[in-house]
C-alpha cells in the first residue's frame, strides 16, 4: 500500500505543495507558476490538485497533510511584536485554528493534519533531501514564529534543532532592510544586492558591525534604533541613513559608487557573520557535513564563503531554501514521524513541476498562426537549437518538468552563448528588463566544469559561487570580479545535458547562459502556453517547446504582440515591497 | 524601533492559547490585550497624504488653461481608461449654450453600441435639431463599470465644467456598492447571520437587505441634492430597467438553497414536476407547483421564472413583471457574481425620494412600459441583461429630451423623430453578434443566443466570417489570445477596442461555449455556410480522448458560463444543483473510461446512497456514496457514445445532511451556510481506449 504525505507551506509568501510517495518526493510545486500571481501566498490549491494527479493517487488515498508552521506560535510572536499592522480588532478575527480549517474546507480533506515549526521544516527540507546520514544544520531566514536562525543536527533518521536565535533579531531582516534602504524590493530584492555587491568596496564593514552585534553561542542582536519593521510600513528608521551618511535610494534612481559600497559591505559583513555562526555549529556538533536551509541560504556568494572557512567539508543547500521548500520539510518530518523505518530518497534533482505532452503543444501551435519547426521525425531539435545559440540567438526553452523552486535549471529557462560581449544587454533589453549590473549564471556540462571554473565539486542547483578560470572569454556570465554562480549539468536533466554537448561540439564552449523563463514581475513560466505568451511579449528569437522550434524571425506577430499585451491579465499581484510579510 | 519588553512575551502566549476570541474568554483576552498594550482606541497614525496629480482631473480628463480658457484632454497617464469613456479627446471651454453632463455607467455608455451609437450622441441630435432658441452641447462623462462611490466622485467633479443640468442614468452596479457596506460593517453581518439561522433558509434576510440598499440609495440621492442646491445645478435622475423578459438566471444564479430535507425534497419534486408540465402544456399545474417552489424557497428564482412564463402564455403581463422582478431581485442574495441590474428597491427609493432631495426623476421602467403598452421589457429593448439596444436607447433619450426641454423651458414646436436617429448595419450587426457573445458567457439560453446571431447576420453578410472564426478560436483548447482564429476577427473587424476584453476570458475561464456554436452554426448553415464537418474536426484533433485522459473537471469541459459562485471557492468541484454535467469528444469507435472520485459532506445517516452516471442521457451505471471520498473506474461502452460531443451526467441523490461548520473567520461563511452542496468530485478523468 502507498504512503502518501503531502507538505504545504502557505499564508505568508511563496506557498508551495509537495507529495511524498513511499519515501520518494514525486512532486512539488509553487503556487504562483499556476496562479500566475508572484509570490502567492494563498493556500496551494492549484499545486495541491497537481501533486494527487501527479502521483496518481485521490484525496482518500492521503495518509497525512503536514503543515510548515505553528499558526499559534506565530500568533504569539505577532501579537508580542506589538506591530502596527496589528489592532484590537483585527485580534479579534485572528485564528489559529483558520491554517487547519482551510486545508480541510479548501482541499476536501479530513485526515490528519500535522502542524511542525517554520525552521524545523526549513532544516527538514534539507537534512532528509541531501543523502547524508549525519550533518549539522544551518537555517537563516526572516522570522518563522519567533526563531530567525537555528542551529540543529540530523542523524538516525531525526532532525534536532538546540539552539535558535529569536525575533526581532534576524539576519535575514537585515539584509531586506539593506536592500529596501538601497531601493529595491523587499522578498525578492535582496538577491540584486547580492549583484551589486561585487561592484563595491567594503569601507561601510564598521557601520554594519554597528547593526548587529554577534554573541556567544551563535547568538546575535539587532541596534533596533536603526530597523522600523515592527510598525508594518518600512524596514529601516530614519538613523539608517545618518549611520551611512546617504540617503535612502529612491526606487529606479540612479545607482551610485556608495549604493554599490553599501551592497558590498552588506554581503561583506554577511559572510563574516555566516561563516562565524557556521563555525560555532561546527564547534558544537563536530559534523563533516552542513545542510543549510531558509532564504538567506540563497546568498550563493556567502554559501561558497561558508564551505571554504569553515571545517565543514561538505555542504548542501536544499534548491528550493526559501519558504516555498518549508512544505517539502513538514512532509519529510511527517514521513519520519509515520515511518521511522522508511529512509527518504535524496533530492537528485528539482524537475518536479508539470510537464506537457507532444499532444498538447502540437494543438496548441497548431491553434496559432505561427509557423514552427516540428522536429519529432529526424529527431535533431537539439542540433539545431545548438546551431542557433551558436549564431547568437537568444532561445525560450521549455524541456519537461518544470524546476521546482526560485532557480531555473534547464526546464524552464531562457538560454543564449556566454561569450557575446553584448549577451547581458541584450537578454536585460529584450525580455528581462532588469538591472544590467546584474549577471547571468552559466550552466556547464558537469563533465567540463574543473576546466573552466574553480570548483572542486558538482553544483547542480546554482546555489554556489566560484571563480571562473576558463580560457574563453565569456563576459555575459562573468562577474565583475570574475565570479560566476554555476549549475552543473549532468544526465538528471539529459536533454539540457545534450543540448550542452552540442553547442560544446560546435563552439568548443560546454557552457550556456542560463536565466530564469519570465518577464520582470512575473512568476517562471509554467505551461507552453505561458512560454508562448513569454516569447511573443518580448525580444526572444527563438522558442523551444520540447521537440518544436518556432523563430520569431519569418513569424509575423505584430497581432499576437497587441493582443498580449493589451488584453490579458498579467502580473498584477505583488507583496508589500517596502516590508518583511509578517502578518 | 524599540525592543517589545520580554515581561510581554507571557502575555503574548496567554493571549495566543486563547484565539479566537469568544464569549467566555473575552474579558481575560481584553486584560491581556491591554498589557500588550492593544486597545480599541488605537489611534490612527497620521497618514501622510501625498499631492494627488489627479485631483483636478474629471475623470480621464486633465485640465489645461489655454488663452485663460478652460480645456479638458484626455490624460495620457490614464489610457487604460480611455475606453471605458467616450471616445472624445477633449472637453472645450464652457460656451453660451446650455451645458447637459450626462453620468452613468456601462448603460450609459450604449454598451455593445458603443463608441458609434450612445445614449449621448441620440441626446444631443434631439437637443440641436429644431432648436429656436438656444443650443445645447452635451458632455458624455458616463464610465463603464462606475459604482455608486465612483458617480458620486465623477458628480463632483463636473461641477467644475460648469454644467447647466446634470442627467444621471446608473444604478445598474449599485449591488457592489451594498455588499462593501455589509462587508465593512461587523453588526449588519451579524444581523443577518442571526436572521437565516432558522429553518427557512436566506430568504428571511431580505427585508434587512433591502432596508440596507434602501439607506445607501437615500445617502446617494441626498449627496447629490446637497451638491445641487449648493451649486443651484439642476439634477434628473433616470431610473434604469432590467431585461425581465430575456434575462433569465444563469446556471449559477440557480444554486440551491440549503433547506431541511423535507422542504428540499418537496421543491425538488415541485420543480420537476413544474418542468414536465410546462412543457407539456398543462399550465394550471405548472403554476401550482411554482408557487410550492416560490412558498418553500423565495430566495431562488426558478421557481418565479417558471410562473413568468405560464403568466405570459396567458398573457398576464402585469403578474408576468411581478414574477420576473422578483427573480431578478433574488440576485440580492449573492448565489455569483450575478450581472449588473436595477432592483426594486433601488428603483422604489429613488422614486419615493428623489423628490425629497430636489431631483427630477426619468422613471425609464414606466415609459418603457408604456412604450411596450403594458408588456414585459425584453430583447426589443435590451441586447443583454441591461444595455439598451437601439429602440431601447431612442425611447430612453426621447424621455430624458423632454424632461431636458422642460427644465429650460425650451418650447419648440418641431422635434427630430428619435426612430430615424440610427447606427449603420455594421454597428448593428457587431452589435448582436457581441451580444449574442455576451449572453453566452453570462448563462443565457440558446433561443436568445439564435436570436442575435440570426440578427447580426440579417445586418450585415460580412459578420459571417468573425463567425466561424470564433467557432474555430473556441473550440480549441488554447487560450484565445494566442489563437490564429481572434487575429483574423481582429483584422476584419477594426470596430472592436471596447469589446475585445470579451473574446480573451480570464485565464482557465475558457469553455465550450457549446450553445453559442450552435446558435452560430444554426445561422450560418441557414445562410448557405455548413462548418458541422469543420468544427467537428477541431474538436477532435484538440479533444478526442484515444490515448488520453482528459481531466473533466478542467472548467472548458464542464463549465457553460462565466458566473461564479461567491462562496468558499474549493480546489474539487462542489455541485450546487441535482446533477452536473460533463462534455467530452470522442470518436466513438472504441471504449471510454471513466474514474471519478466523490463524496457527499456530512451525511446524517450513510446508507446505501447511489449516484447516477449517465451519458448522453443513458444510464452507465450506479455507484455507491458517502461522506468518504470514494474513487470508481467505470467502463463506457462504445454504444453508448457518439462521434463529437459527448455529455457525462452525474445525478445526485438528495441525502439528509448536517449545516456546515461555520468558520467564522471565513468571510464567505453566510454563503457557504445558505447554499446547498448535493455532492463533491475530486477526480474526473475521461480516456478512450
Amino acid at each position: 500500500m502507498n504512503r502518501n504525505i503531502i507538505g504545504i507551506s502557505a499564508f505568508y509568501h511563496d506557498s508551495a505543495c509537495c507529495i511524498i510517495q513511499n519515501g520518494k518526493l514525486v512532486a512539488a510545486v509553487q503556487e504562483e507558476r499556476f496562479s500566475r500571481k508572484k509570490n502567492d501566498p494563498d493556500l496551494p490549491v492549484n499545486a495541491f490538485m497537481y501533486c494527487l494527479n501527479e502521483a496518481g493517487i485521490s484525496i482518500a488515498d492521503i495518509d497525512c497533510i503536514a503543515y510548515y508552521e505553528d499558526p499559534v506560535k506565530k500568533s504569539e510572536r505577532q501579537l508580542w511584536s506589538g506591530s502596527q499592522q496589528i489592532s484590537a480588532d483585527s485580534i479579534y478575527e485572528m485564528d489559529p485554528k483558520h491554517v487547519t480549517q482551510q486545508i480541510r474546507k479548501e482541499l476536501g480533506y479530513d485526515g490528519p493534519i500535522k502542524i511542525y515549526e517554520h525552521h524545523q521544516s526549513h532544516a527538514a527540507s534539507s537534512f532528509y533531501f541531501s543523502g547524508f546520514d549525519s550533518a549539522a544544520i544551518l537555517t537563516v531566514d526572516g522570522v518563522g514564529e519567533w526563531a530567525t536562525t537555528t542551529y540543529g543536527t540530523g542523524k538516525n533518521n531525526k532532525v534536532d534543532i538546540f539552539e535558535e536565535v529569536s525575533f526581532p533579531d534576524s539576519l535575514g531582516l537585515l539584509y531586506s532592510t539593506i536592500t529596501s534602504y538601497l531601493g529595491f524590493k523587499v522578498n525578492s530584492g535582496e538577491y540584486k544586492v547580492m549583484g551589486l555587491a561585487p561592484y563595491g568596496k567594503d569601507i561601510y564593514l564598521e557601520q554594519m558591525r554597528e547593526l548587529l552585534h554577534l554573541e556567544e553561542n551563535g547568538q546575535y542582536s539587532l541596534n533596533l534604533k536603526y530597523f522600523d519593521f515592527l510598525r508594518g510600513k518600512r524596514m529601516y528608521s530614519d538613523e539608517l541613513p545618518k549611520l551611512f551618511g546617504v540617503p535612502v535610494r529612491e526606487k529606479d534612481s540612479e545607482m551610485l559608487q556608495v549604493h554599490m559600497d553599501i551592497a558590498k559591505s552588506l554581503q561583506r559583513f554577511l559572510e563574516e557573520t555566516m561563516i562565524k555562526i557556521a563555525n560555532y555549529l561546527h564547534a558544537k556538533t563536530g559534523e563533516d557535513n552542513l545542510c543549510m536551509a531558509g532564504g538567506v541560504a540563497l546568498n550563493c556568494v556567502a554559501n561558497g564563503k561558508i564551505l571554504q572557512n569553515s571545517p565543514f567539508k561538505k555542504m548542501y543547500v536544499q534548491p528550493a531554501a526559501n519558504d516555498s521548500g518549508c512544505a517539502l520539510g513538514a512532509a519529510a518530518l511527517a514521513y519520519a514521524e509515520l515511518y521511522p523505518e522508511d529512509k527518504i530518497e535524496p533530492m537528485h534533482n528539482v524537475y518536479l513541476g508539470p510537464k506537457a505532452t507532444e499532444k498538447e503543444i502540437e494543438n496548441l501551435l497548431n491553434a496559432t498562426s505561427l509557423e514552427y519547426d516540428d522536429c519529432r521525425t529526424e529527431g535533431n531539435a537539439l542540433e539545431k537549437v545548438a546551431k542557433k545559440l551558436a549564431e547568437g540567438k537568444v532561445i525560450g526553452w521549455y524541456n519537461g518538468r518544470m524546476e521546482f523552486g526560485p532557480r531555473s535549471l534547464g526546464a524552464r529557462s531562457i538560454l543564449a552563448d556566454p561569450r557575446v560581449l553584448d549577451m547581458r544587454d541584450r537578454i536585460n533589453a529584450m525580455v528581462k528588463k532588469r538591472e544590467g549590473f546584474r549577471p547571468f549564471a552559466p550552466a556547464v556540462l558537469e563533465e567540463k566544469m574543473y576546466e573552466h571554473f574553480d570548483i572542486d565539486h558538482p553544483s547542480p542547483f546554482m546555489l554556489e559561487t566560484c571563480q571562473v578560470k576558463s580560457p574563453i572569454d565569456m563576459p555575459a556570465i562573468t562577474h565583475v570580479d570574475n565570479s560566476a554562480r554555476i549549475q552543473s549539468v549532468n544526465d538528471h536533466n539529459p536533454r539540457f545535458q545534450k543540448l550542452l554537448r552540442e553547442f560544446d561540439k560546435l563552439t568548443n564552449c560546454p557552457i550556456l547562459l542560463n536565466t530564469s523563463f519570465n518577464i520582470k514581475d512575473e512568476p517562471i513560466v509554467c505551461t507552453p502556453e505561458d512560454a508562448l505568451v513569454c516569447f511573443i511579449t518580448t525580444d526572444i528569437d527563438c522558442l523551444v517547446l520540447e521537440d518544436f522550434i518556432i523563430d520569431k524571425e519569418g513569424n509575423e506577430i505584430t497581432m499576437l504582440e497587441m493582443i498580449n499585451n493589451n488584453f490579458t491579465e498579467r502580473g498584477r499581484f505583488e507583496l508589500n515591497p517596502n516590508v518583511y510579510t509578517f502578518i | 524601533m524599540s525592543r517589545p519588553s520580554e515581561l510581554h512575551k507571557a502575555a503574548a502566549t496567554d493571549l495566543a492559547t486563547l484565539l479566537p476570541i469568544t464569549e467566555e474568554n473575552k474579558q481575560k483576552a481584553f486584560d491581556l490585550m491591554e498589557k500588550l498594550g492593544y486597545t480599541k482606541q488605537q489611534k490612527e497614525e497620521a497618514t501622510t497624504t501625498s499631492d494627488d496629480p489627479f485631483k483636478s482631473h474629471v475623470g480621464i480628463y486633465k485640465p489645461e488653461v489655454k488663452d485663460g480658457k478652460k480645456y479638458y484632454h484626455r490624460d495620457i497617464l490614464l489610457k487604460d481608461r480611455w475606453s471605458y469613456f467616450a471616445d472624445v479627446q477633449s472637453i472645450p471651454p464652457k460656451s453660451d449654450k446650455k451645458r447637459i453632463v450626462l453620468l452613468g455607467e456601462s448603460v450609459t455608455r450604449g454598451f455593445l453600441l458603443d463608441p458609434e451609437y450612445t445614449p449621448a450622441i441620440v441626446l444631443d441630435q434631439l437637443l440641436n435639431s429644431n432648436k429656436d432658441k438656444f443650443g445645447y452641447e452635451l458632455v458624455d462623462l458616463a464610465e463603464t463599470n462606475l459604482g455608486m462611490a465612483g458617480i458620486k466622485e465623477r458628480y463632483t467633479q463636473c461641477m467644475d465644467l460648469e454644467p447647466d443640468m446634470v442627467i444621471f442614468l446608473a444604478g445598474n452596479n449599485w449591488r457592489e456598492d451594498l455588499l462593501i457596506e455589509i462587508g465593512e460593517s461587523q453588526d449588519k453581518q451579524e444581523a443577518l447571520q442571526e436572521r437565516i439561522q432558522g429553518e427557512e433558509g436566506i430568504a428571511v434576510a431580505k427585508p434587512l437587505i433591502e432596508t440596507y440598499f434602501s439607506s445607501i440609495v437615500d445617502d446617494f440621492l441626498a449627496y447629490v441634492g446637497d451638491i445641487s442646491k449648493e451649486k443651484n445645478v439642476p439634477v434628473a435622475f433616470a431610473i434604469p430597467e432590467f431585461n425581465l423578459l430575456d434575462c433569465r438566471s444563469t446556471p449559477g444564479e440557480r444554486v440551491v438553497s440549503e433547506l431541511p430535507y423535507e422542504k428540499l425534497k418537496t421543491w425538488i419534486e415541485a420543480k420537476e414536476s413544474a418542468e414536465n408540465h410546462l412543457a407539456s402544456g398543462d399550465i394550471d399545474i405548472c403554476i401550482s407547483e411554482a408557487k410550492k417552489m416560490v412558498e418553500i424557497d423565495p430566495s431562488h428564482p426558478y421557481g418565479f421564472e417558471l410562473l413568468a412564463d405560464c403568466s405570459i402564455k396567458k398573457e398576464a403581463y402585469k403578474e408576468a413583471r411581478y414574477y420576473l422582478e422578483m427573480a431578478r431581485d433574488t440576485a440580492l442574495f449573492c448565489r455569483t457574481n450575478s450581472k449588473p441590474r436595477t432592483f426594486k428597491i433601488v428603483q422604489e427609493t429613488i422614486l419615493a425620494k428623489a423628490g425629497n432631495h430636489g431631483i427630477e426623476v426619468i422613471d425609464l421602467p414606466a415609459i418603457f412600459k408604456a412604450h411596450l403598452e403594458g408588456k414585459v421589457p425584453g430583447r426589443d429593448l435590451f441586447l443583454d441583461y441591461c444595455h439598451f439596444s437601439v429602440t431601447g436607447i431612442q425611447v430612453a433619450m426621447n424621455a430624458v429630451y423632454k424632461v431636458v426641454l422642460e427644465q429650460f423651458n425650451d418650447t419648440r414646436s418641431l422635434h427630430k423623430d428619435v426612430t430615424t436617429i440610427v447606427p449603420s448595419n455594421e454597428v448593428l450587426a457587431l452589435g448582436h453578434l457581441f451580444a449574442a457573445i455576451h449572453n453566452a458567457h453570462w448563462g443565457q439560453s440558446y433561443d436568445i443566443l439564435l436570436h442575435h446571431c440570426s440578427e447580426s447576420l440579417s445586418k450585415w453578410k460580412d459578420i459571417a466570417k468573425t463567425m466561424v472564426y470564433y467557432c474555430d478560436m473556441i473550440s480549441r483548447g488554447a487560450a484565445n489570445n494566442v489563437c490564429k482564429s481572434l487575429e483574423k476577427i481582429l483584422e476584419d473587424n477594426t470596430k472592436l477596442d471596447r469589446y475585445v476584453h470579451a473574446l480573451v476570458p480570464a485565464r482557465n475561464m475558457k469553455n465550450m461555449e457549446l450553445e453559442l456554436v450552435d446558435a452560430m452554426t444554426t445561422v450560418l448553415k441557414s445562410n448557405g455556410v455548413d462548418i458541422t464537418n469543420y468544427l467537428l474536426k477541431i474538436r477532435l484533433d484538440e479533444h478526442n480522448i484515444k490515448n488520453r485522459r482528459i481531466n473533466l473537471l478542467q472548467n472548458y469541459y464542464h463549465a457553460t458560463s462565466y458566473d461564479e459562485y461567491q462562496g468558499q471557492k474549493t480546489a474539487f468541484l462542489q455541485a450546487r444543483d441535482t446533477s452536473s454535467d460533463f462534455f467530452f469528444v470522442t470518436d466513438a469507435k472504441s471504449n471510454a473510461e471513466l474514474c471519478i472520485s466523490l463524496r457527499i459532506p456530512r451525511i446524517i445517516n450513510e446508507n446505501d446512497e447511489q449516484v447516477t452516471v449517465c451519458v448522453n442521457d443513458t444510464e452507465v451505471t450506479k455507484i455507491g456514496v458517502n461522506s468518504k471520498w470514494q474513487t470508481y473506474t467505470i467502463k463506457v461502452p462504445s454504444e453508448a457514445l457518439q462521434n463529437g460531443m459527448n455529455v457525462c451526467k452525474i445525478k445526485w441523490p438528495l441525502v439528509a445532511t448536517t449545516k456546515e461548520d461555520q468558520d467564522n473567520n471565513s468571510s464567505t461563511a453566510i454563503l457557504d451556510a445558505a447554499f446547498r452542496v448535493f455532492g463533491e468530485i475530486c477526480n474526473m478523468t475521461v480516456s478512450g481506449m
